[in-house]
C-alpha cells in the first residue's frame, strides 16, 4: 500500500506541467449546408474537413495560456476560434478538428497556425502571416494571402487566387483560373488538364508551369529577375509573346522555323497551330525555357 | 471610410467621375484626414507636373547593349536570408520601412522631370502616392508588425526597389519601350500590394 502510494506521487510528480495547463475542446452546433464560417486561429493548427452533415463540430486542445475556444453565430453564419485577451500576445499552442458542412463557404484568419483544409465544394479564403497553408479536395474559388508562408494546393477549382512575399507556391491538380504571385518566393506550378487562364508573377522568383491551355486559354508569366521554365504540349495552337531582355530563350519546344525574333530587342513574337491560345511570358533578366511536355 | 478606401478612389476623385454620394464621403473624410489631404495635394501637383511634359519624346532605340554592363549582379537569396537574421538587420527594417515613404516621393518627382511618357508618368506618380500613404501607415506604429515580419517585408521591398531600379536604368536607356514600362508598373503595384499586405498582417499580429 505504502509503495501504491509511493508510485502514484512520482507519477504525479513527473507529469508535465503543460498537460494541466491543456483545455480540451469538444463543442458543435448546427449549420446550414451553404454556411458562412470565419474561423480565427493565431497559432497552433487547424484542420479542416467536410462531412455530410448539416452541422459543425470542433475538437482539439489548447494551452490556457493561448485563450478561450468560442464557437457561436447562426445556422448560417457562424464563427469560431481562439479568443485572446485583449492586448496579450498569446503564447502556447491551440490544435482545432473541425468538421463543416461540404459547400461552406470558409473565412480563416491566423498568424502562423499550420492550415490544412480538405475540402468537397464551396469555397475558402485563408488570410495569415506566416501559416503554412495547404487546401486540398474540390472547391469553387480559394484565395489565399500569406506574408511569408508557404502555400499548397492539390485542388479542383474553378478560381484560385495566392499572394505570397517569400513563401513557396506549389500547386498540382486542376485549377480554371489561376492568379499567383510572389515576391522573391518560387511558382511551382503542374496542372493535370487543360486550363483558361493562368497569370504569375514575381519579382525575384522562379516560375515553373507544367500543363496544357484550352484552345483559347491564356498564360501570362511575368518576372524582373526569375527564370521562367514552362512545359507545355509539343502542338500547341498558340500566339506568343516571349521577352527576355537579359538571359534569352533556350526553345526545346518550338521549330525552329517558327520562331521570329522582334519586334523589339530581346523579344519574340510568333504564332503555332491555330494560333487561339496566348502565351504571355517576360522576365527582365531571367531566361526562358520552353520545354516539351508529352502526355504521361 | 479608411485611408485605403479613399487611395483606391483617389484617381475617380479627381477625375471627378464619382457618383455624388461618393465624391460627398470622400470629402467628408478629407475634410477631417490631414494625411489624405497631403496625399490629395501631392498628386494634383504631379498631375500638374505631367500634363506639362512634352507630348513627343523621341525614342533612343539599340541601347540594350549599353545597360545590361550597368546593372547590378543578382542578389543571392541564401546569402541574403543569412545575412537578413542578424540584429542589425532586424533593427534597421523598422528604419528602412519608414524612410521607405520619402524614397518613393523623390522616385515620382525624378520620373516628371525625366522627359517621359506623361501618362506614364502619372500612374508612377499615382503608385508613388498609395505607396507613400501605405508605408507611412506602417511606420506610424512600430509596435504594428513582429519584427521578424517586419524584416521580411523590408527584405521583399528591397528586392521589389532593386527590381525598380533596373528596370529604371534601362527605360532611361531605351524610353518609350512599351514593354519596360509595363513590367516597371508591375513592380510598383506588387510594392503596393505587399505594403497593404503587411498593413493587414499587423492588424493580425497586434
Amino acid at each position: 500500500m505504502r509503495s501504491c502510494a509511493a508510485l502514484l506521487l512520482l507519477a504525479t510528480l513527473l507529469m508535465p506541467p503543460a498537460l494541466a495547463a491543456q483545455d480540451g475542446i469538444n463543442a458543435g452546433m448546427p449549420a446550414s449546408p451553404a454556411a458562412a464560417i470565419r474561423i480565427w486561429s493565431l497559432t497552433g493548427s487547424i484542420r479542416l474537413s467536410t462531412w455530410a452533415r448539416d452541422s459543425v463540430s470542433v475538437r482539439g486542445r489548447l494551452d490556457a495560456t493561448v485563450g478561450r475556444f468560442f464557437l457561436g453565430g447562426t445556422r448560417d453564419a457562424l464563427k469560431l476560434g481562439i479568443e485572446s485577451a485583449a492586448g496579450v500576445v498569446p503564447s502556447g499552442t491551440a490544435d482545432l478538428e473541425i468538421r463543416v458542412p461540404a459547400g461552406a463557404r470558409i473565412w480563416v484568419k491566423s498568424a502562423a497556425a499550420e492550415i490544412d483544409l480538405t475540402l468537397d465544394g464551396g469555397s475558402a479564403d485563408i488570410v495569415t502571416v506566416g501559416s503554412r497553408v495547404r487546401l486540398a479536395g474540390r472547391a469553387e474559388e480559394v484565395s489565399v494571402e500569406t506574408i511569408d508562408g508557404n502555400v499548397e494546393l492539390a485542388l479542383e477549382s474553378e478560381r484560385a487566387k495566392v499572394r505570397t512575399a517569400s513563401g513557396t507556391v506549389v500547386t498540382r491538380g486542376v485549377i480554371q483560373q489561376l492568379d499567383a504571385a510572389t515576391v522573391s518566393g518560387p511558382l511551382l506550378i503542374g496542372m493535370e488538364g487543360k486550363v483558361r487562364s493562368v497569370q504569375l508573377q514575381t519579382a525575384s522568383g522562379e516560375i515553373a508551369f507544367k500543363g496544357d491551355l484550352h484552345p483559347d486559354g491564356l498564360l501570362h508569366a511575368e518576372t524582373h529577375g526569375g527564370e521562367i521554365e514552362l512545359r507545355l504540349p509539343p502542338h500547341l495552337g498558340a500566339r506568343w509573346h516571349l521577352v527576355s531582355f537579359g538571359a534569352g530563350i533556350v526553345n526545346q519546344l518550338v521549330p525552329a522555323s517558327a520562331v521570329q525574333a522582334g519586334p523589339g530587342r530581346g523579344e519574340w513574337h510568333f504564332t503555332t497551330g491555330d494560333g487561339r491560345a496566348s502565351v504571355d511570358v517576360r522576365t527582365f533578366k531571367g531566361s526562358v525555357t520552353l520545354i516539351p511536355r508529352f502526355e504521361p | 471610410m479608411t485611408c485605403q478606401d479613399v487611395d483606391q478612389q483617389l484617381d475617380a476623385y479627381l477625375d471627378g467621375t464619382l457618383a455624388t454620394e461618393e465624391q460627398a464621403t470622400i470629402d467628408a473624410h478629407l475634410e477631417q484626414c490631414a494625411t489624405c489631404r497631403e496625399g490629395l495635394d501631392a498628386m494634383r501637383r504631379l498631375l500638374a507636373g505631367s500634363h506639362a511634359l512634352p507630348k513627343a519624346i523621341l525614342p533612343s532605340r539599340d541601347l540594350w547593349t549599353d545597360i545590361a554592363p550597368r546593372l547590378a549582379p543578382r542578389a543571392r537569396p541564401a546569402a541574403w536570408k543569412q545575412w537578413s537574421r542578424s540584429p542589425a538587420v532586424l533593427a534597421a527594417a523598422a528604419v528602412l520601412l519608414l524612410a521607405l515613404g520619402s524614397a518613393v516621393g523623390a522616385t515620382a518627382s525624378r520620373w516628371l522631370q525625366s522627359g517621359t511618357d506623361p501618362a506614364f508618368a502619372a500612374a508612377r506618380a499615382r503608385y508613388a502616392v498609395a505607396s507613400a500613404t501605405l508605408a507611412e501607415q506602417l511606420a506610424t506604429d512600430p509596435s504594428l508588425l513582429a519584427i521578424t515580419t517586419r524584416s521580411i517585408i523590408a527584405q521583399d521591398l528591397g528586392i521589389l526597389d532593386a527590381a525598380i531600379h533596373e528596370a529604371e536604368t534601362a527605360l532611361a536607356a531605351d524610353p518609350r519601350n512599351a514593354t519596360l514600362e509595363q513590367m516597371l508598373l508591375t513592380r510598383e503595384r506588387q510594392r503596393i500590394e505587399l505594403l497593404e499586405r503587411a498593413l493587414r498582417a499587423g492588424r493580425q499580429e497586434s
